[in-house]
């Protein structure tokens, strides 16, 4: 039930005054993109779904604070973002509690019309650390500038670029057809 | 690889039910909203915590003043065994350590009366050999040293609820939690989180002790089920119970019992019912004697303060009935010593620890609520022994 005709700003007021209707055309907006975004990252599809989520709720709680003069996706993005890298590096350096475990099952949905390549695209992806995935998705996801990257992830500007570059040219390693093509 | 093909390619990568996903988040953060502190209620959390202070005074002198005691000692009667440790730092009368769970976080008690909390953390149960506990957080579920050291967290939005660990099989372990009304499984080590069952009653899950990871659920129609998880294979399902309460198996896991509200039923390995017993009042909860087929049931009789501990055997009901004890007041959990000879309950009215020995021996250690609650010493902080809660170690 999504509020038409009204911008992100009256949205964020009438939340923060309490009206369900703005809510739901905020989660509307942004929750297919943050969702994506956390499911790039983290690539775990119960715990993309979980930080999303979370991130929702913590917006929630924090609404009255915001500053309705900027725009909401940066900031549920910064939340959704920086959950994905910390949850991705406490897998990394978790310790084994029992011996093997259950086979890990988590796998990209079909892509539409049965794209073939999806699944080596998602293979490249997850040979990247979290940090590298997280500004690639920034990037080519969420559209945002390198500049807005960098205050998203609290960066200095040139570790940005670099990460996206070293992102770049591994993803390219890892998918040698389409060099080739 | 350009841009716009990397993108392209980026955009082709789609969580898996998305639709799903969104519908899920929204029943989450609606209600998040809808709770929401309205401003004008602010003024609520000055004078909350001062009338709170002011009713946790009144209380503990209520709790202090040796008319309780005295009450406890005339509920007992005059021809039992009994022993009151007065608000004391206290020792277990068996080997192993007993967890409870707070308000203010989970307690492991050592035999000797050592104690610690381990803050924050909800609904803790043992690992197989007491070396770790699973437990719950607002959003997580964690795995714990006794000591309150993290080895991992697993976060999780939603209704979370009885982690539950299996036996160690192959040197491997699985933990069956409830979150909202579904159960998932997720392994030792914290990997693999999966859903097992998508619709199941807010009723502990309970591990069968055996040679491969079968826990047994009750599903959302009100039917026992037990599922080999790795496979998801139902093994068997049983008709409809009603509204269990919960679930135990036998040691040597051929036998699961159900609690029922006035009933415990008793179901063999292939699922057939073998047996069942009515119980004299409304069932609260259900113990296995280790290494028995003997357990206990907590009742609170209808229409009556007056709660009770009843023990049968598995394989002779009913005619296996004894009534080990009974009290005014409200019981409210149960669990065995390791070695089997004791039985401990929270007998909560009384603000009390109750363990009942060999020969119908009587030990109570009063003042809980302060000791392991709050601290204001409020019953409502009353903790909970942990389901299967005293635990495992001969060296305790």
């Amino acid at each position: 039930m999504a509020v038409l005709g009204r911008g992100e700003s009256a949205w964020v007021r009438g939340a923060q005054e309490g009206s369900l209707p703005d809510l739901e055309a905020l989660f509307r907006e942004h929750w297919p993109r943050a969702h994506r975004a956390a499911f790039l990252v983290v690539q775990d599809a119960a715990a993309a779904e979980d930080i999303a989520q979370e991130a929702f709720l913590s917006a929630i709680r924090s609404l009255e604070r915001f500053d309705r003069r900027r725009p909401f996706g940066p900031w549920l993005h910064r939340i959704v973002v920086n959950r994905a890298i910390d949850w991705s590096r406490a897998r990394t350096i978790r310790a084994e509690v029992g011996g093997d475990a259950i086979a890990h099952q988590e796998a990209p949905s079909s892509a539409p019309g049965g794209e073939p390549y999806s699944k080596p695209m998602w293979d490249a992806l997850a040979a990247l650390s979290p940090e590298h995935r997280a500004v690639i998705v920034l990037r080519h996801v969420l559209e945002y500038t390198p500049g807005e990257i960098a205050d998203l992830l609290d960066l200095p500007r040139g570790t940005v670029n670099s990460r996206l570059r070293r992102g770049l040219d591994r993803l390219r390693d890892e998918l040698p057809e389409v060099n080739d093509a | 690889m350009r841009d716009r093909e990397l993108r392209r390619r980026l955009l082709l990568l789609r969580p898996p039910d998305e639709i799903g996903a969104e519908r899920r988040a929204w029943s989450v953060a609606r209600p998040a909203f809808e709770e929401r502190e309205p401003v004008g209620r602010r003024w609520a959390r000055v004078v909350r915590p001062l009338l709170a202070f002011a009713f946790a005074l009144a209380l503990i002198a209520a709790v202090v003043n040796p008319p309780v005691l005295n009450a406890i000692r005339d509920a007992l009667g005059t021809d039992t065994h009994v022993t009151v440790y007065k608000r004391a730092l206290f020792s277990l009368p068996a080997q192993g350590r007993l967890l409870a769970n707070s308000p203010r976080g989970a307690w492991v008690v050592k035999a000797g009366g050592a104690r610690r909390r381990l803050a924050g953390y909800r609904d803790a149960s043992w690992s197989p050999h007491g070396l770790f506990l699973a437990a719950r957080k607002r959003h997580a579920i964690v795995a714990l040293e006794p000591g309150g050291g993290v080895r991992w967290s697993l976060a999780r939005t939603g209704r979370l609820a009885a982690p539950r660990w299996s036996p160690e099989i192959d040197g491997s372990t699985r933990i069956a939690y409830l979150r909202n009304d579904t159960l998932r499984v997720v392994a030792g080590d914290s990997t693999g989180d999966r859903l097992v069952n998508p619709s199941v009653a807010s009723v502990a899950p309970a591990w069968k002790p055996t040679d491969a990871f079968v826990v047994g659920f009750v599903d959302g129609t009100g039917r026992a089920q037990v599922v080999e998880v790795d496979s998801k294979k139902t093994l068997w399902r049983s008709g409809a119970l009603g509204q269990p309460l919960a679930l135990a198996w036998s040691d040597e896991g051929t036998r699961l019992l159900a609690l029922l509200p006035h009933s415990v039923a008793v179901f063999g390995h292939n699922g057939k019912r073998v047996g069942g017993v009515r119980i004299p009042g409304r069932g609260v909860a259900l113990a296995l004697q280790p290494e028995t087929r003997r357990f206990a049931v907590l009742v609170r009789y209808d229409g009556a303060q007056r709660s009770g501990i009843l023990t049968f055997d598995a394989d002779r009901l009913p005619g296996s009935k004894r009534l080990l004890f009974a009290a005014d007041g409200t019981f409210q959990d149960l669990a065995w010593s390791p070695d089997g000879r004791w039985v401990v309950t929270g007998w909560r009215s009384a603000d009390a620890w109750l363990f009942i020995g060999p020969g119908g021996e009587q030990k109570i250690v009063s003042g809980i609520a302060g000791q392991l609650g709050s601290g204001t010493g409020t019953v409502r902080a009353f903790p909970a022994v942990a389901s299967s809660g005293w635990c495992c170690s001969p060296s305790g």
